[in-house]
């Protein structure tokens, strides 16, 4: 109840004043934001030219002093490997062959993704991301406007169809994601997760942020990416599921 | 992340042992440049802890305060170890463990040899009765080859008697939960030295005459590790059988994940049998929590129980068990003392909090707060803590310790017998258990 009244409150103000209105009519849909960014990044026709990427870069924590290499393999539809490795952590494996979600570390040895991670595993590791959002998003909103590193950007919250919902910051300019708002489900619990993208760069028609700033759990954490190779071909087996995975799903 | 801290105590014991101030500058004046790197080195101490302490009252210090009083002290300073004893003097005020200035240049050069702590003689040190018995010798070390065994007691370390000495720091040391760590470091701080030197000791032997020896300093046993911002950590392990075939494990850091958890996961696998497993964790100084998450699996079998409570200031994070497909099911006895510090707590109070373990030995540091180093701008690192750990029945470490299930102190007679008395009570309860 106290939520509709409010609302009304919000409306009467809006006709009284005549700004709220003006301001919603210069404010683009979710679906204009969306399609604007597929067509900054390179549109559809280029996206669909490539079907594998091999990506390698390198994950720091400044303040800490910490490094880590970082190698990752994807295909279409929605397959993915990850490699990190480093002194620090050892080595964590991550995939997904399109059904599991699945992570094997140093420390903790194997682990099959269920419930809310495995549904943000779907959300995260398809291909071709934001660029068949229709095919996948359940809803988009226009939130607003914000200011991103002084520019201005416009917010759009994505709600997929699995898994939990994503705010993206689009810059008014150039129509790039700049931001990304969203949670890391972890064992430990959700992890408010801030993630800043630039140094945008075309590689095969297709501009990718090469910079890519996390902000979580008080630390920051960033990542550049060294190389992208578009199209390569990926090794045999490489998405299929490890065999301390698979002896796990065969005990379930 | 203990670790920077431990070393930053080994100089200060140093100086207080030895009766002189390693780190004793002349004023010869700071220059404008020198002067504004410490300030701002100040100012980023300040912020930080203001920013990320968990606790956004900071344990209730009056910060601007602090700032206030301690700024002008940087300011004057002499020498970069007065800007560094202000800076030192602002952290100490919140009253915790885990926030300390550590010297750049002491830091750039721990690892190759060429300062004072960079070389180990092999001896571990506890003081019992005012007395430094040697509590252990490494394996392969030079005490070892030496002939120096446990039991002993270190009646002279170069020119320096060591009993008045320690005398006086057993009656000057506040009564704390550290100050075993304190005593056992002062002694163990003046058997480290610069890697090709060596030292001459005269123990008591306690069983025969007196035995005067050389020792050389070597480049310390164990995997050279550097993460980050740490100080290179010599990790050590020791995986044996004991007589009656349980099994033992040692481990003398939770740094280097990769080492760590293949050595204990081959422990795992090769006691698995065994009538139980003997975890010695006396003398570590803790490290990263990823390992404690490692071994946790290994040993408790609840996926997903929570065991503990991780606060930052924003955010509260469980730690819960991932077990491994096949943990070891057998009996565990945990060795702890008062140098057992950090993240070696978390793992003992939440093997002790699930019933998994039996803990043996005496109360361990209370020096349990996720820290992290950060470079400072004039050069030198910066410990702090961010985040607090809470155990799942809701009792915090830090300041507390862990008050183990069966009360054993090392003996020295038992020592010079060659038997370790915690050892010994934890094999027999696995024994007991057996029966």
């Amino acid at each position: 109840m106290r939520r509709w009244t409010l609302a009304v409150t919000v409306c009467a103000l809006a006709v009284v004043a005549g700004v709220e209105i003006r301001a919603q009519e210069t404010t683009p849909s979710a679906e204009t934001l969306l399609d604007n960014y597929v067509k900054a990044i390179g549109g559809r026709a280029a996206s669909d030219k490539v079907n594998t990427r091999v990506i390698k870069a390198r994950l720091e924590v400044p303040a800490a002093g910490l490094s880590m290499s970082v190698s990752t393999w994807t295909a279409r539809p929605n397959k993915a490997r990850t490699i990190l490795e480093s002194d620090a952590v050892g080595r964590i494996e991550r995939g997904f062959d399109g059904t599991v979600g699945w992570e094997v570390t140093t420390t903790t040895g194997p682990r099959v993704y269920e419930g809310a991670q495995l549904d943000d595993a779907v959300r995260d590791n398809r291909f071709d991301g934001l660029v068949t959002w229709r095919e996948w998003v359940a809803k988009a909103e226009t939130r607003g406007a914000a200011d991103v590193d002084g520019k201005p950007a416009w917010k759009v919250l994505v709600t997929p169809k699995r898994g939990s919902a994503q705010t993206y910051f689009l810059d008014q300019a150039s129509s790039l994601i700049v931001k990304l708002e969203t949670t890391a489900r972890t064992p430990m619990g959700d992890v408010p997760v801030e993630l800043f993208f630039s140094d945008y760069r075309d590689v095969a028609g297709v501009r990718m942020p090469h910079r890519v700033r996390q902000l979580l759990a008080g630390q920051e954490l960033v990542s550049v990416l060294e190389s992208v190779t578009p199209n390569a071909e990926i090794p045999a087996g490489q998405f299929d599921l490890p065999k301390e995975i698979q002896a796990l799903l065969a005990k379930k | 992340m203990k670790r920077a801290a431990l070393f930053v105590l080994a100089v200060l014991a140093c100086g207080l042992l030895s009766g002189a101030g390693v780190t004793a500058q002349k004023p010869t004046g700071l220059s404008a440049e020198r002067r504004a790197e410490h300030l701002a080195a100040f100012d980023q101490i300040w912020t930080t802890v203001r920013d990320r302490h968990w606790d956004p009252t900071l344990n209730g210090v009056d910060w601007e305060r602090a700032r206030r009083e301690l700024r002008p002290r940087v300011e004057a300073a002499a020498t970069d170890g007065d800007a560094r004893a202000a800076m030192n003097a602002l952290v100490d005020r919140l009253g915790q463990t885990h926030f300390s200035v550590i010297p750049g240049d002491v830091f750039e050069l721990l690892g190759d040899g060429s300062t004072p702590f960079s070389g180990d003689a092999g001896i571990r040190v506890r003081v019992l009765d005012r007395r430094a018995i040697v509590s252990a010798v490494v394996d392969g070390s030079p005490a070892a080859r030496a002939g120096v065994r446990a039991g002993w007691e270190i009646v002279r370390v170069g020119d320096t008697d060591v009993r008045p000495r320690l005398e006086r720091l057993v009656n000057e040391l506040p009564e704390t939960l550290l100050k075993r760590a304190d005593l056992a470091t002062a002694v163990e701080s003046r058997l480290k030295g610069r890697v090709g030197e060596s030292i001459r000791l005269e123990c008591d032997t306690g069983d025969g005459p007196g035995r005067a020896l050389i020792i050389p300093f070597e480049v310390p046993q164990g995997v050279r590790t550097t993460i980050g911002n740490l100080p290179p950590v010599w990790v050590r392990t020791d995986t044996r059988e004991l007589p009656d075939g349980t099994g033992y494990f040692a481990l003398s850091s939770f740094i280097n994940p990769v080492y760590v958890m293949d050595e204990f996961g081959k422990a795992i696998e090769r006691f698995r049998d065994s009538p139980g497993l003997v975890i010695d964790l006396r003398g570590n100084e803790g490290g990263t929590f990823n390992i404690v998450m490692g071994m946790l699996g290994w040993l408790v079998a609840d996926r997903g129980r929570q065991v503990g409570t991780v606060v930052q200031r924003n955010l509260t994070l469980k730690i819960v068990v991932q077990p491994r497909p096949a943990p070891y099911g057998g009996r565990v006895a945990v060795l702890v003392d008062g140098l057992s510090m950090s993240a070696s707590e978390v793992l003992v109070a939440t093997l002790q909090d699930t019933g998994r373990a039996r803990v043996f030995g005496s109360r361990t540091a209370g020096a349990v707060l996720g820290a992290t180093i950060e470079r400072l701008p004039n050069g030198d690192r910066f410990q702090y803590a961010f985040a607090d750990y809470v155990s799942v029945t809701g009792r915090r470490l830090e300041g507390y310790g862990v008050v183990p299930d069966v009360a054993v102190d090392l003996r020295r007679d038992a020592l010079i017998k060659g038997h370790d008395p915690v050892i010994d009570a934890a094999v027999e309860w696995i024994q007991q258990r057996r029966k």
